[in-house]
């Protein structure tokens, strides 16, 4: 029984929706209500300050991408298997890095990078004796870049990708996942994640879709999970959906019949007795992130089950994604409704993969075993959603993200594992103006430090921005100064 | 340096200019030592009487004389130590020994003489951090008002320190609606309005706070919130695979709602909880409490069961997070690894049962699930590096709390009266064992009467078939010639009919035969069970010893008793077995008589199964005659004391998913591990539990906490702004008995508790300096958690079933049932979907509940079948107290009613022409078309209906300002 929108127009921002959703008395009062509006009504404390402006909506500058597709890959794959081929790890397998030629990766000052929180709990980086690649490398593509037999049919894409194989985090457990999305880890407290930041900035680009979806296994136990908006209020906070058309998320219907005509009687009059009630409550971020979760609500009553239709995709498609078959089914479907979901105005899309407290991905032991599963279940869908939205002339405008927390030890744990490496690791970004057939950075010979162009975790949520059209400083908020560290540096080498 | 913050948070030294042997020792040695030797050589411990937290310390040395002789690296015991060839001998015991270049920087400072900085700081002792330190009843803040309450001196003071001020009190009919449901989780009734409104006492907000302190409504609200920090869970697993937690585990909830009704204090739910089964063993209300451990039951891995147990303990009573020294020294925290485990080593013992309840012998579908000490003598190992495969058998390690914290934990082993080892021994199971022996020998003489009854009746009946038998036969002998016939057929069936009734005659009388067997078998069990218990109680009672004679008759009687039993019950096998014999026989007999023809093999089978049956009947007769015979024989010996006992039951729950549970007898004593925990706890000497306890309490009144973490107090949280409130508030807490309702009314009749929530225009300053509201200026609004919401509506619906306790309601009957939220099932697996839209706590972990919004919470509000039915019960209720009064009259009252206060002005005019619109709809009047809606009533009652809806939508309906 939830409203259409009263604001028909799209990609106006937060404040605009809010405003121009005023009708009748409230909307006569819609000034007194901005002029008394919390962070607008405070004297500025502060030359900074006195500058400062809640985002309008609008992008800082000409944004070369519109939205994001971050995939995660849960517990830390290994870059050495995947996207960082090292021939040194089998030439000298069964050697302690003391014994190998490159028993300097001991002397790094990049070891102090990072906070090893489980200092008794990981190898001994002196004893551990190197552990041989598991897999194959080929080179794909026109660029001819090397990406591991795990990964054919992304390889086949390769020349799409900018792999960037220099990347360092600064905690070696599995609070590194929040990290990668904060740029600051849970021991330093709770943060808004890149989803929040930029719902934050920028105006939705639909009225009938979230603009910040989570789909997969959720980090629900840390901080509030992946969705936290933190200081930047519940509105801007991530929607968790099922990939279940009947049933992507609860109370879709309403249990009692009722006609369009008597659903929006009730919705108007609710609508304007909120904001009356705004009137009141000048400062309640709260009411206002209510008022706006019922209009959001009325508009996901249709658009979220039909987002979810995948039989109106053609067999072909369908395929591309892997939604044929068992292995790649899952992550297939939630790929297939990320595309559905960019197409249809969402602005940011995660996604996790691998299930279980630290993440499937976590190969202590058997990382053969465990990463030949599990790439299976992620390479074709990753490369159909590649190739699908450039068909499709999204590619352009649609950043997609492919990561992990941290990688994995050049030196064996156990007989046949890797234990948690966070001195160098890889991800690969696509789409959204970077550029493609790029391999950018490098680890040593070992994979051990990433040694050129090294890059933190925040750097990739700089990027993002970047091309989005967002400058994270400039949305900062006074009271609330985030580190040099959590905004990044845009990697401006692989943008086009 | 742009990512280097991370070194400069790990590494306190950075290399200086200056490179002399100073700064060297600042930057190569003792970070080294601080590292690896601090933890035993600091301010926390001082193994050997040693310190080397300063250069001058180690100069000094320890018992052992200075640590190293300037100049002398050789003759130094530091590097003589630490350079050692023998593993056992060597320092640092644990870890890797020192690297190479660590020990020639330390060889290298001696050398250069030792030389010692200025003003070298020692380590500071982590036991000086505020939340370790007992609290101590701070005074007043100065210049605070006369008679200002303490909480709202110490908040005024913090205020002021901040040029914060106050929020002027919110209106008398907002602050019933946020006591109300703070304290019974249910809205105000409009009665509770009308007193509270012509109330203008001073002590109109006491006389609220009391009143609702006594409902006992208020167990149930505070329950849950409890319930959240214990990790209820009712029973789950796979499918009805019962795997976690337990099906009577409900009956530890009721113990907490009751509990918190009756006023008992927190310390001795505490104790209650962790130990109830030590403290007050025989009392079956009291184990309850103890499913607070039986929660915790992890069936694939008693392992992760006692890891649970462990975390969970120290997070919800202490605010200590122990579970991070399960695999090394705690990172932040002063506890060592091996406290971990000594914490553990308290839980070591512990195991489950389910308790007989009065009633019902079957366990399974009534009991009561409680904790006791089990494996008494099982060892606890540290798992080296948290890996239960590898543990240290070398050391077992005996309980114990973190040294930091202070206090001792007391350990006195508890001696258990019988009936707690021995739940067959409680008084309600032997008077059920008589009361059944009884029932089996009144159900015989039943028997009896009515097999009595049934000889008397073919008896007569056998007269009265004899007598139309002689009659038959005379009519023969004088019938004529044509009616010969005709009176022969009737001689023959008289004759059958005869015969019949002589053979059921025969039956009825064995029938009663065997009824009377019966009978005797039952007062002789009977007399046997009595005896039995007799000669047991007597024991139980001492008297073997006291008053051995009077035994010894009991004995003899109870064996006398038995015997006779044992005979009675032979003889009566051996005659059954005999009727059966002959009855084969004469089944055997007449078979073969009726084979005329011997070519005729028709009956061989028959024959052939009769014959086996009898072969096997006669040697069941022989053994039947044997054990008769002995019977008699043991019958006829001399009278002895060995008379059998009853056979006890000890059934344990399973420990582990494929175990087969024994039921051999319980402990007789406990270790009294537990309970010397939750005395060690609950001591006003512990520097944490009182501490957490208030901080859980405030949050939950308050919306936010005064510690923000609220299950983390170590190192890493620092001195709260409030920390002399928060201090006063647990002191004054101990000191009242552990009071929590005293605690309520102390808060909740504050000067603070009654701020206004939002903001006013003079207060915009405030909310400049300070926005999260930190020092309280204001009071903060709140999101209904999910359990009120659904009460609520159920109450303001005049639908609540108020009735208390009880198995966990399923589920399924939640959206169409009427009880309170909390008496439905709730388990990880398994809780209302409508709780879980609303931030419903973990049943796994939830020290604190979150208040999101989403546009989810507002689609099951709007579509959820609850709230469309009680929207139309509200609005029926409010219409027949209203009578034909205007929609006006019904806006104010809805308003009242469900938001708590009246409309403004513009609400009044916006809601009334709201009603007046959604009429138009219901009267199908609205452009657009005629409803869909099939509700009941007239057009006017379906608007109602709908307004009522919209306004439980509005955000002041969830919001408690």
């Amino acid at each position: 029984m939830l409203s259409e929108n009263l604001n028909p127009a799209c990609c106006v921002s937060r404040r605009e929706l809010f405003a121009g959703a005023g009708l009748g008395l409230a909307g006569i009062a819609l000034q007194s209500l901005l002029a008394r509006d919390g962070l607008l009504a405070r004297e500025p404390e502060s030359a900074e300050e006195a500058d400062w402006s809640p985002p309008d909506g609008r992008p800082h500058r000409t944004p070369q991408a519109k939205q994001v597709i971050l995939l995660m890959m849960r517990g830390g794959f290994s870059h050495l298997e995947t996207f960082d081929p090292k021939p040194e790890l089998t030439a000298h397998a069964g050697k302690t890095l003391g014994e190998s030629p490159y028993k300097g990766v001991l002397e790094s000052p990049y070891l102090k990078n990072v906070r090893e929180q489980v200092a008794n709990n990981i190898i001994d980086k002196t004893q551990a004796r190197i552990f041989p690649t598991q897999i194959g490398f080929q080179k794909g593509g026109q660029s001819g870049i090397e990406v591991s037999d795990w990964f054919p049919n992304v390889r086949n894409c390769v020349d799409d990708l900018a792999i960037i194989r220099s990347m360092w985090t600064s905690d070696n457990n599995h609070g590194a996942q929040m990290e990668f999305l904060t740029g600051r880890h849970l021991l330093d407290g709770c943060f808004p994640t890149l989803g929040a930041w930029i719902r934050y900035g920028l105006a939705a680009q639909s009225d009938s879709v979230p603009q910040f979806v989570s789909m997969g296994y959720q980090l629900d136990s840390q901080c509030h999970g992946a969705t936290d908006p933190d200081y930047l209020g519940p509105e801007n906070a991530g929607i968790v959906l099922k990939v279940d058309p009947e049933n992507p998320l609860p109370y879709a219907k309403p249990a009692r019949p009722l006609s369009a005509v008597q659903a929006r009687a009730r919705a108007d009059l609710l609508g304007r007795l909120n904001r009356l009630s705004a009137l009141d409550h000048p400062d309640d971020a709260t009411l206002r992130a209510r008022i706006q979760s019922y209009e959001l609500a009325f508009k996901m009553q249709t658009a979220i089950p039909e987002l979810l239709k995948f039989e109106t995709e053609t067999p072909a498609t369908q395929k591309m994604y892997g939604l044929d078959q068992d292995v790649t089914r899952p992550f297939g479907q939630q790929l297939l409704a990320a595309r559905r979901m960019v197409e249809r105005g969402v602005r940011f899309v995660q996604i996790f993969h691998g299930d279980g407290a630290a993440g499937s991905w976590d190969a202590h032991s058997a990382l053969k075993q465990n990463h030949t599963s599990l790439c299976a279940q992620v390479d074709l869908p990753t490369a159909g959603l590649i190739r699908d939205l450039k068909q499709r002339g999204l590619l352009d405008e649609t950043i997609v993200v492919f990561g992990t927390e941290f990688g994995r030890t050049p030196c064996a744990q156990g007989p046949d594992g890797r234990d948690h490496h966070n001195y160098g690791f890889s991800i690969w970004m696509a789409g959204g103006g970077i550029r493609g057939g790029v391999v950018h950075g490098a680890t040593d010979e070992l994979g051990f430090h990433a040694v050129e162009h090294r890059h933190y975790v925040t750097d990739v949520h700089a990027t993002i921005l970047h091309q989005l059209g967002l400058d994270s400083h400039r949305l900062e908020i006074p009271g609330r100064k985030r580190l040099e560290m959590e905004h990044g540096q845009v990697i401006s080498e692989i943008l086009g | 340096m742009k990512y280097f913050w991370a070194v400069v948070l790990l590494l306190p030294a950075v290399a200086a200019a200056n490179d002399g042997p100073v700064e060297r020792y600042l930057r190569d040695v003792r970070p080294v030592l601080q590292k690896r030797c601090f933890s035993c050589h600091g301010a926390l411990q001082q193994k050997a009487g040693l310190r080397l937290d300063t250069a001058q310390r180690i100069r000094t040395g320890g018992d052992s004389g200075p640590a190293v002789v300037p100049d002398d690296p050789a003759g130094s015991l530091l590097v003589e130590k630490i350079i050692e060839p023998d593993a056992s001998l060597r320092m640092p015991p644990e870890g890797e020994p020192l690297g190479e270049k660590e020990i020639a920087a330390i060889r290298e400072w001696i050398t250069s003489g030792a030389p010692v900085p200025e003003n070298e700081q020692p380590q500071k002792d982590p036991r000086d951090h505020w939340a370790y330190r007992v609290p101590v009843r701070p005074p007043q803040p100065a210049g605070s008002v006369a008679n200002e309450k303490p909480i709202d001196a110490f908040l005024d003071a913090q205020r002021k320190s901040r040029g914060l001020t106050a929020s002027p009190p919110v209106s008398k009919e907002l602050w019933l609606r946020r006591v109300t449901f703070d304290l019974i989780g249910l809205p105000p009734t409009p009665g509770d309005l009308k007193t509270f409104l012509a109330d203008e006492s001073e002590t109109a907000y006491e006389t609220v706070a009391a009143r609702l302190l006594k409902n006992p409504a208020h167990g149930e609200r505070w329950a849950r919130h409890w319930m959240d920090v214990w990790r209820y869970s009712d029973w789950y697993g796979l499918g009805t695979e019962l795997r976690f937690s337990h099906y009577h585990i409900w009956r530890w909830r009721d113990w907490i709602v009751e509990s918190l009704n009756a006023g008992k204090g927190y310390d001795q739910m505490v104790v209650a909880m962790l130990a109830g089964d030590e403290v007050a063993p025989e009392d079956l209300d009291t184990l309850r409490a103890t499913g607070f451990l039986v929660r915790n039951w992890d069936t694939f891995s008693r392992n992760k069961w006692l890891d649970t147990t462990v975390e969970h303990t120290a997070r919800a009573f202490l605010g200590v997070t122990l579970q991070c020294a399960r695999c090394h020294d705690h990172k932040f925290d002063p506890l060592a690894q091996t406290e971990y485990y000594q914490f553990r080593a308290i839980f070591e013992p512990y195991q489950f049962r389910i308790e007989r309840l009065p009633g019902q012998p079957d366990r399974n579908q009534q009991g009561l699930v409680r904790t006791f000490d089990e494996y008494l003598e099982t060892p606890t190992h540290l798992f080296v590096r948290g890996d239960e495969t590898t543990p240290d058998k070398d050391r077992v390690l005996t309980a114990g709390v973190p040294r930091t914290l202070g206090g001792t934990l007391e350990i006195h082993t508890v001696e258990l009266p019988v009936a707690a080892y021995n739940p067959d021994k409680r008084p309600f199971v032997i008077e059920e064992a008589k009361q059944a022996a009884d029932r089996a020998v009144q159900g015989a003489e039943q028997a009896v009467t009515v097999a009595r009854a049934a000889v008397g009746q073919a008896e007569s009946a056998q007269s009265a078939a004899e007598l139309e038998e002689k009659q038959a036969e005379g009519a023969l002998a004088t019938a004529k010639l044509e009616e010969q016939a005709k009176t022969r057929e009737a001689a023959v069936a008289a004759i059958d009919k005869a015969a019949r009734a002589r053979v059921a005659t025969l039956g009825a009388r064995r029938a009663l035969q065997v009824a009377l067997r019966k009978k005797a078998i039952a007062d002789a069990s009977r007399n046997s069970v009595l005896a039995v218990l007799h000669a047991e109680s007597l024991e139980d009672q001492g008297v073997k010893v006291t008053r051995p004679e009077e035994w010894v008759a009991a004995a003899h009687e109870a064996l006398s008793a038995q015997r006779a039993q044992a005979v009675l019950e032979a003889e009566s096998d051996f005659l059954a077995l005999s009727t059966q014999v002959e009855q084969l026989t004469a089944t055997l007999d007449a078979l073969i008589a009726s084979v005329t023809d011997p070519k005729d093999e028709s009956l061989k089978p028959a024959i052939a199964k009769t014959s086996t049956a009898l072969v096997d009947a006669r040697v069941k007769r022989t053994a039947a005659e044997k054990r008769r015979s002995d019977a008699q024989g043991e019958s006829a010996k001399p009278l002895t004391t060995d008379y059998k006992p009853r056979s006890l039951d000890f059934p344990r729950a399973k420990v582990t998913y494929r175990d087969t549970p024994s039921n051999s007898p319980y402990p007789k004593i406990s270790t009294g591990r537990r309970l010397g925990l939750a005395r060690w706890m609950t001591d006003k000497s512990n520097p944490l539990t009182a501490r957490v306890a208030v901080n859980h309490i405030w949050t939950r009144h308050f919306g936010e906490p005064l510690v923000t973490s609220v299950f983390d107090f170590g190192l890493r949280t620092a001195r709260p702004i409030h920390h002399e409130l928060l201090d006063w508030l647990a002191v004054e807490f101990m000191e009242s008995g552990w009071d929590m309702k005293r605690l309520h009314t102390l808060i909740c009749t504050s000067r603070a508790y009654r701020m206004r929530s939002g903001s006013t225009e003079a207060e915009s300053s405030h909310r400049a300096l300070d926005p999260d509201n930190h020092y309280y200026w204001r009071m903060n609004p709140r999101r209904m958690e999910a359990e009120v919401i659904r009460d609520s509506l159920l109450q303001l619906s005049g639908r609540l079933d108020t009735a208390m306790g009880g198995p966990d309601a399923p589920t399924a009957a939640a959206e169409e049932g009427f009880r309170r939220t909390i008496y439905y099932r709730y388990s990880r697996d398994d809780r209302m979907l409508f709780l879980t839209m609303f931030d419903a706590a973990s049943a796994e972990e939830c020290y604190r509940r979150h208040e999101t919004v989403v546009p989810q919470q507002a689609l099951a509000l709007m579509n959820g079948k609850l709230v469309f039915d009680r929207a139309a019960d509200i609005a029926r209720l409010i219409s027949k107290e209203l009578g034909d009064r205007p929609n006006t009259e019904f806006v104010t009252v809805a308003f009242e009613r469900l938001l708590g206060r009246k409309p403004t002005a513009a609400e009044l005019a916006e809601a009334t022409d709201g009603v007046d619109k959604l009429l138009a709809v219901e009267s199908g009047d609205a452009a657009g078309g005629a409803a869909a809606g099939t509700a009941d009533g007239t057009p006017l009652e379906r608007a109602r209906a709908a307004f009522i809806h919209v306004l439980l939508n509005h955000n002041d309906f969830v919001t408690i300002r």
